[in-house]
């Protein structure tokens, strides 16, 4: 009887139905990352998509072949490609899952084009955009649908911030003090780390890794428990915060992971935030019901699949 | 929240959260605590879902390519060549994807290949860039390293930048290769019967 009633529970948090507004933040908010992401290596776009760059002819790290590279023509098409997606995934509820498998594409292309220029984000940006484009729940726009998206992606970055604490106690993290000393001393050492670096004493740097390794090992656990949860989300969006001041072109990666968190607002903040963009959209394109309140705010559509 | 969706729905979003734990969770929590990937998986696969061996271990010396060439009548000085004058995607930290390339070329197989086709890609680009100015003959490659916890680099004036061989002890450089227009320049033409 107990095991029924533990299980039904456990089914309920896994999958079971409630306000997924926040779910559907999440969805723009890591599309956005990613088109940050591409914006930012596209102003380089002749030297990292064409031949008018270096591309070596071996394979890096990964071992497996480059990518071919675009023509300097067909660069507008990739532009286009890239942003034509981002804009349906914002606008065109029911592709929504369409724009996500071209954005799939575009990651891997990404990816697979230069290495010299991907990094672990982009392998996560592959797995997000894929698990995006067959998420379940929602059909079209709407306030509530499964919960299991939500749990999917939510398990996805508690993982990441579980095993990263794991790798980091097998290696120095806890034998040594100074690992956060050493690694900021190097090449990605910006103005503010190197501020740090002469005033900070080497206990501060000690605290900061104790700090970081507890938070990681500890996350299932304090973004899980409702009442760790404010101060895991503070802690953790400091902690991306200090690793894009610290170091240089690492801020594409905590923007990535900052998206991940508005998982874990409470649904009617997301549904504020996501109301007030909507606004802000149409303000910007002129529309006259600019000051009228979203569909997804003041009349949700609850799926219901009994009928 | 209300109950679980039931019958094929139910199914569906079960699924879902298996395939995300099959082809992430789990991976990634294996990964992070085995050295090698089990046996069901593929070497592609295993690199892909490999993100968290990211900064585990204290370093004991920051390491850099600096690189040197020699040009047409420089009287056979070696000059510095800043790879942020040939590529200006600085992502790899201030250091740009060349610089990245070149550190992960370590190996016999793919170092000289790299190193060659570099100073290839430079000679070229000096000479698209400067078309009367004297052309590049000669690369050589040096690698610094430089310890951390020595004063300039654990009490650094302002972000990172490469120290010039120059004003680095002697200990701290060692050439990697050196590589000349006859590595990079094409075969003659075999000549015509006559």
């Amino acid at each position: 009887m107990i095991g029924k009633i533990l299980l039904s529970r456990l089914g309920n948090f896994l999958v079971g139905e409630a306000p997924v507004r926040r779910f559907r933040l999440f969805e723009l908010a890591f599309t956005a990352a990613f088109l940050i992401l591409i914006s930012r290596n596209l102003l380089e776009a002749r030297e990292w998509l064409t031949s008018r760059g270096y591309h070596r002819s071996v394979p890096g790290l990964s071992g497996i072949e480059p990518l071919p590279l675009l023509p300097g023509w067909a660069i507008p098409f990739f532009v286009v490609f890239v942003f034509g997606a981002g804009f349906g995934v914002a606008k065109w509820a029911k592709g929504r899952r369409f724009c996500f498998g071209l954005l799939f594409f575009a990651a891997v292309y990404a990816q697979g084009v230069d290495t010299a220029s991907a990094f672990a984000l982009n392998k996560i940006y592959i797995a997000g955009f894929l698990f995006l484009a067959f998420s379940p729940g929602r059909d079209n726009d709407t306030a509530s649908g499964s919960i299991a998206g939500v749990r999917a992606f939510q398990g996805m970055l508690l993982t990441l911030y579980f095993a990263t604490g794991i790798a980091k106690a097998r290696g120095d993290w806890l034998s040594h003090s100074d690992v956060v000393w050493t690694h900021a001393q190097g090449i990605y050492r910006t103005e503010t780390a190197a501020w740090l670096l002469r005033n900070l004493p080497l206990w501060g740097w000690a605290a900061i890794q104790h700090s970081v390794l507890v938070f990681e090992l500890g996350a299932p656990l304090w973004f899980g428990w409702r009442r760790t949860r404010p101060v895991a989300i503070a802690f953790g969006l400091g902690f991306h915060l200090g690793i894009a001041l610290l170091m240089k072109a690492v801020w594409v990666f905590s923007l990535q992971m900052a998206a991940f968190y508005v998982l874990f607002l409470p649904d009617d903040w997301a549904g504020e935030v996501l109301r007030r963009l909507q606004n802000a959209t149409r303000a910007l394109l002129g529309d006259r019901a600019a000051g009228q309140k979203s569909r997804c705010d003041s009349r949700p559509n609850y799926l219901d699949r009994s009928q | 929240m209300k109950s679980v969706a039931k019958g094929r729905h139910c199914k569906r979003l079960f699924g879902y959260l298996a395939v995300v734990a099959g082809f992430w969770v789990l991976p990634v929590l294996i990964f992070s605590v085995g050295s090698k990937p089990p046996y069901w998986s593929v070497r592609f696969f295993s690199r892909q879902v490999s993100v968290v061996n990211l900064f585990t271990h204290r370093v004991s010396a920051w390491s850099y390519f600096q690189i040197q060439g020699r040009y047409t009548g420089g009287q056979g000085k070696w000059v510095d060549l800043r790879l942020s004058d040939f590529s200006r995607m600085e992502n790899f930290g201030y250091l740009t994807r060349l610089d990245r390339m070149l550190d992960e070329a370590g190996d016999r197989r793919r170092g000289p290949v790299v190193r060659r086709e570099l100073a290839a890609f430079l000679a070229r680009e000096t000479a698209a860039r400067f078309p009367s100015g004297p052309a590049l003959r000669e690369v050589r490659y040096l690698r610094v390293s430089a310890p951390t916890g020595e004063p300039r680099i654990a009490f650094p004036a302002g972000p990172w930048a490469n120290a010039p061989v120059e004003n680095v002890p002697e200990t701290w450089v060692r050439q990697i290769g050196v590589v000349t227009d006859r590595d990079w320049a094409p075969p003659p033409k075999p000549l015509a019967n006559p």
